[in-house]
């Protein structure tokens, strides 16, 4: 007994110190306006002032940010007889299951929306390193209001049990950093010493950035390393069709609940996949699934490269989960008519979607 | 690795314990030098060979001073060669390029011609401090103020021991050999005190300078935006955080030997409360000034020879002390100005303050609103990164006048204002001494407490401590 009370300083110490910063980093992130983050923020307030302006929306990952050009899409509609389609890309890349569910909320809740279709995509599982995890967005959805969100996406991503366990490990560390309070007050008592002033071309584009416009560290390594590995083109497409134990049906049923929510707002609700090279063992099963758990609803499934062939050559791939801007534009034009046949089908008392 | 950071917790609880289960005052120093050399490492394990050779520099100079008596010429040649090879170093790696170019472009003064030679050195972090050190050992050793060691070990430990080893405070041989001579019993040691003491320097650190370091850099990477009003806050904004980014990393380091079983002296007393130059070298950077005057200014005869003498060897002696910070004309300003500053204080003293009534609380306070003003000048030359940088923001902060419209966020000035209160209030009350007086138990909840508060106010992003520069 008297060797354990040693080290009762020890533990007053560490419960103390848990305590008290749990109890704080809550306090300080009710006080703590939402913090500016690039695309997601400028989207969103862009959205929030011209969500009139626009009946079709799109909400995904970079796969819809660097993909869907509503130009393309809104011409595209009408030469397959829709001539009244006014669609936002709200591609945000990075987008995960957490962040998905938190952003459809603020999105259909803006005034003065005329929206009749949103189109969304699969968001991504949670992030896979600890620095992806601390940075600003990312520790903002690591908050205790959002941990089911997140649970609710790695529990139903098709993924290995080791894979899970190790994002889930990963998601631990986010939301035990953002409750360690660490930063909170700092950012809150000591505002940035000057505003920055982001370039969101794209809002001038209905939210698309055709890929490339603006370089980053990670564009420019994706890009290198997809120029440096012609085989990986060659290994990647062979994974299409290739047998996989992954079950798919739990995200089916995740993307189908969150779809139907969105239906029940009165707003058609259309399932995407994107193309994307590293993901052909994966995605086309689940838009699979989500068509046939949910058959009334529309699915844009495109990475198919036995369906779209035009889509799959290399020249057109910028790295191994981006297409470049002429494959993008391509990929829109496509979009555009699947849409418009969508919607005269839904219009016509059919939702036989493109599947 | 920096003290503010997790993986240092790591290391040093590693350490801590290790030590502390050791019986053997030999074998604790063996973990503790085989430690060091680690932290020193993790920065670029290619610095070892650095203060490897100084300290074998180091060892033979004792050794020498052990074999010859006092007045020998060998001891006394040891000594020479021995401090010529550690400032050969130092100037090797520190200011050949600064050499090297200044005499090219006076050679181009001069109408001749000479190519720019430059090496492409990385600077040896801490390389200052361990070497000053090491200039400690040696210099004691001969003038007998200890014993040479004859145990190569415990001249590396010494040298090399992490709590000091990057950024000080710079130990005396004299006030640290001792200590290693026996084991360190952890009965003796403050536990609170350290600990509290690691606290409060975390806390200035990491939740005042770094918090307050980016309005600085916005300052003084473009002070021709900005107004008169953020050019001055942003002079006093760089005074508190070099203040508290350097007393802050001593109080951690002192916190982090004490905890160890190892004591250091003070390297800061509140010194922006100084009542003049003079007194501000007794309260700032503490364990240099001690060491610039016990090694350089009293060697070059400091007030013993006259008045001319004496101001010709403050004013090398605050010269080369800027120049020991980095190799610019920039730092030697700096040196230049507080030197400037301690002949006029002494002239006026000896004019004026002998004739003259004192003005009581009135002249205190006059004197230490002139001294933080002129510290402060002289702070726009050491944090500028070019002289007509440093001209720019000088004329700004001597007329108050600026073209520039930019702001800092309206906070800067109340937190000037609180921090410099703050300062006055941690001068009469120890903040850090009235933690430690506290029951075990109820300590261990308020630093519990304390630490879950500093962590809130950590800014987060990567920021390395100023003085590892030096």
């Amino acid at each position: 007994m008297a060797s354990l009370s040693r080290f009762l300083p020890a533990a007053l110490f560490a419960g103390t110190f848990t305590i008290c910063a749990a109890l704080l980093s809550q306090g300080l992130r009710a006080a703590t306006p939402m913090p500016h983050m690039t695309v997601l923020s400028d989207k969103l307030a862009f959205w929030r002032e011209n969500a009139a302006n626009y009946d079709t929306l799109f909400i995904g990952t970079s796969r819809t940010f660097y993909h869907i050009d509503p130009v393309t899409v809104a011409a595209s509609a009408a030469a397959e007889g829709c001539p009244d389609v006014r669609a936002f890309n709200f591609g945000v890349y990075g987008l995960n299951g957490a962040e998905l569910d938190w952003l459809v909320d603020e999105v259909l809740s803006a005034p003065g929306g005329d929206l009749r279709t949103v189109v969304l995509e699969d968001p991504l599982p949670q992030a896979h390193t600890m620095a992806d995890t601390t940075n600003t967005r990312s520790r903002w959805f690591h908050a205790p209001a959002y941990w089911r969100g997140a649970l609710g996406n790695i529990a139903s991503y098709p993924e290995s049990l080791p894979k899970r366990i190790f994002r889930t490990g990963i998601f631990v560390y986010g939301a035990g950093f953002d409750l360690s309070g660490a930063g909170l007050g700092a950012a809150l008592a000591f505002p940035p010493a000057y505003t920055w002033t982001s370039t969101a071309d794209y809002l001038d584009m209905d939210g698309y950035e055709p890929l490339g416009t603006i370089q980053t560290d990670n564009i420019r390594a994706r890009r290198a390393e997809f120029l440096a590995n012609p085989d990986g083109f060659t290994a990647a497409m062979a994974r299409y069709g290739a047998p996989s134990d992954e079950a798919v049906t739990a995200r089916a049923d995740y993307l189908v609940e969150r779809l139907r929510a969105i239906e029940a707002r009165g707003i058609e609700a259309t399932f995407y996949v994107s193309p994307e090279l590293i993901e052909l063992d994966r995605t086309p099963r689940i838009g699979a699934a989500v068509a046939e758990i949910a058959p009334d609803m529309s699915v844009l499934n495109y990475n198919q490269p036995d369906l779209y062939p035009d889509l799959f050559k290399r020249d057109q791939w910028h790295d191994f989960s981006h297409l470049l801007p002429a494959g993008a534009e391509r990929l829109s034009a496509r979009v555009g008519a699947d849409l418009c046949r969508s919607l005269k089908r839904t219009d016509g008392g059919m939702t036989d979607a493109v599947r | 690795m920096l003290f503010v950071e997790l993986r240092f917790f790591l290391f040093f609880a590693a350490v801590f314990g290790l030590v502390w289960m050791l019986r053997g005052n030999e074998s604790r120093k063996r973990v503790l030098t085989a430690a060091s050399y680690f932290f020193y490492g993790v920065w670029d394990w290619r610095f070892l060979g650095l203060i490897l050779l100084i300290t074998v520099i180091s060892w033979l100079v004792g050794a020498a001073a052990g074999r010859y008596p006092p007045e020998a010429r060998e001891r006394k040649w040891a000594l020479g060669l021995g401090i010529a090879g550690a400032l050969g170093i130092l100037g090797v790696f520190k200011y050949f390029n600064f050499f090297a170019d200044t005499f090219a472009d006076f050679a181009g003064l001069m109408g001749l011609s000479a190519g720019h030679v430059t090496l492409n050195l990385i600077l040896p972090v801490g390389i200052s401090f361990y070497t000053f050190q090491a200039i400690s050992y040696m210099v004691d050793v001969h003038r007998n103020a200890i014993a040479a060691k004859r145990s190569f070990l415990d001249v590396a430990f010494y040298i090399a021991f992490f709590p000091q080893l990057v950024a000080g405070p710079i130990v005396r041989a004299a006030d640290f050999i001792p200590q290693m001579d026996t084991a360190r019993r952890w009965a003796d040691v403050s536990v609170r005190a350290s600990v509290a003491l690691f606290l409060v320097g975390f806390f200035k650190k990491a939740c005042i300078s770094d918090n307050i370091a980016p309005y600085v850099d916005v300052i003084f990477s473009d002070p021709g935006a900005y107004s008169a009003a953020s050019v001055v806050a942003g002079v006093l904004l760089y005074g508190i955080q070099i203040y508290c980014d350097f007393s802050g990393y001593s109080d951690m380091a002192i916190g982090c030997a004490g905890l160890l079983g190892y004591k250091f002296m003070a390297n800061f007393d509140s010194p922006y409360l100084s009542a003049n130059i003079q007194d501000f070298w007794r309260r700032w950077h503490i364990s240099l000034s001690s060491w610039l005057r016990d090694y350089l200014y009293i060697p070059l005869g400091g007030n013993r020879h006259g008045e001319m003498r004496r101001d010709v060897n403050l004013m090398t002696t605050m010269v080369l002390g800027g120049l020991w910070h980095g190799a610019s004309f920039n730092f030697v300003i700096w040196g230049f100005l507080h030197g400037l500053a301690l002949m006029v204080e002494r002239t006026w003293n000896k004019l004026v303050c002998t004739r003259v009534p004192a003005m009581g609380w009135m002249g205190a306070v006059l004197g230490t609103a002139l001294t933080v003003y002129w510290v402060h000048l002289a702070w726009i030359f050491f944090r500028a990164r070019t002289l007509p940088e440093s001209l720019e923001i000088a004329q700004v902060y001597l007329t108050l006048q600026s073209n520039g419209i930019g702001t800092l966020p309206a906070i800067v000035w109340p937190l000037i204002i609180g921090l410099g209160a703050l300062h006055v209030m941690a001068n009469r009350v120890k903040l850090g001494e009235r933690l430690a007086a506290l029951p075990p138990n109820t300590f261990a909840m308020a630093t519990g407490a304390l630490a879950a508060l500093a962590l809130a106010f950590v800014p987060l992003g990567y920021r390395p401590f100023i003085y590892f520069q030096f």
